[in-house]
């Protein structure tokens, strides 16, 4: 099924724009009281936002040629590394970061690597937010916890896409399941009340 | 051992609760103990929570004493919501 290029482009816009939602609802909370957690949290969200804008550029410029061999290394490498930044910063904000870090895996080439990392990390907050949920036991934690989930399933899905070399390398239902994961993990940020 | 992090809006969630247990106003010697500061830091911090108008000096008998100001319980339930969201992500306030 032939999936219409903009319907990508206005699903990654949205979840660039989940993650600007996510950065001011942060930063509202931070005007109360300034917290280095909150801060990583931001950045979280910030990072996340910017990637997936860079990424949308990406895109934009792969429509835009319409099958023409386009020069967008620059901006893939650009976006990945955001992403990666992104989810360094929240597993730092969770624990020491490189305890049992894993050894770097080279079987999916160097393109691969990269968004093998970020599934690894992803799925990883994902681990750590379900082992909080059996804790809590509340909808929030369930919300985080499912939030981190689906963001990793749209990047397997991206690294599926990328191994079994599928028609398009981001195919729309990764590109769904990675917006409904940044958005599940704004809406998870509480609202700061107006009247305050 | 090293003492567990507490950050900035931890202490001052548990100031305000402090404050809260006892509206007709809290003594140092009160919040001394709920925030586990010493004399001149807890002093700091009230000065800074008076400033933005979050509590008021109410004076007991002579003696120093402060409580939340209207907008202080509004901060206060905000930070307990602040608290049980970073709860949700697995982090501490």
């Amino acid at each position: 099924m032939a999936v219409a290029p903009w319907a990508v482009l206005l699903l990654e816009a949205a979840t660039a724009g989940c993650g600007a939602w996510g950065v001011v609802r942060v930063e509202r909370l931070r005007a109360l009281a300034d917290d280095r957690r909150l801060t990583r949290l931001a950045w979280f969200f910030g990072l996340l936002s910017a990637s997936f804008l860079v990424q949308l550029v990406g895109t934009a410029l792969v429509v835009g040629a319409h099958g023409r061999p386009t020069r967008f290394g620059g901006v893939a490498v650009l976006q990945h590394g955001l992403l990666i930044a992104a989810l360094v910063v929240a597993v730092v904000a969770y624990t020491p970061p490189w305890k049992g870090a894993a050894p770097v895996v080279t079987l999916f080439g160097p393109a691969g690597v990269l968004v093998f990392a970020e599934v690894a990390l992803a799925l990883y907050l994902a681990a750590l937010a379900f082992v909080n949920q059996r804790r809590r036991r509340n909808l929030g934690s369930m919300k985080v916890a499912a939030g981190f989930l689906l963001l990793a399933l749209g990047h397997l899905g991206f690294l599926a896409a990328d191994l079994i070399q599928l028609r398009a390398a981001r195919p729309l239902w990764a590109e769904a399941l990675a917006f409904a994961g940044v958005l599940l993990l704004a809406t998870s940020v509480p609202r700061r009340r107006a009247a305050l | 051992m090293t003492k567990p992090y507490r950050s900035r809006s931890r202490l001052v969630l548990d100031i305000m609760r402090a404050l809260r247990e006892s509206p007709g106003g809290t003594q140092v010697t009160r919040l001394l103990a709920a925030a586990n500061l010493t004399h001149p830091r807890l002093l700091e911090h009230l000065r800074e929570l008076t400033a933005k108008g979050w509590i008021e000096e109410a004076g007991q008998e002579g003696r120093r004493a402060w409580r939340l100001t209207a907008t202080g319980q509004g901060v206060a339930a905000e930070l307990e919501r602040m608290e049980v969201a970073m709860a949700d992500f697995g982090l501490r306030l």
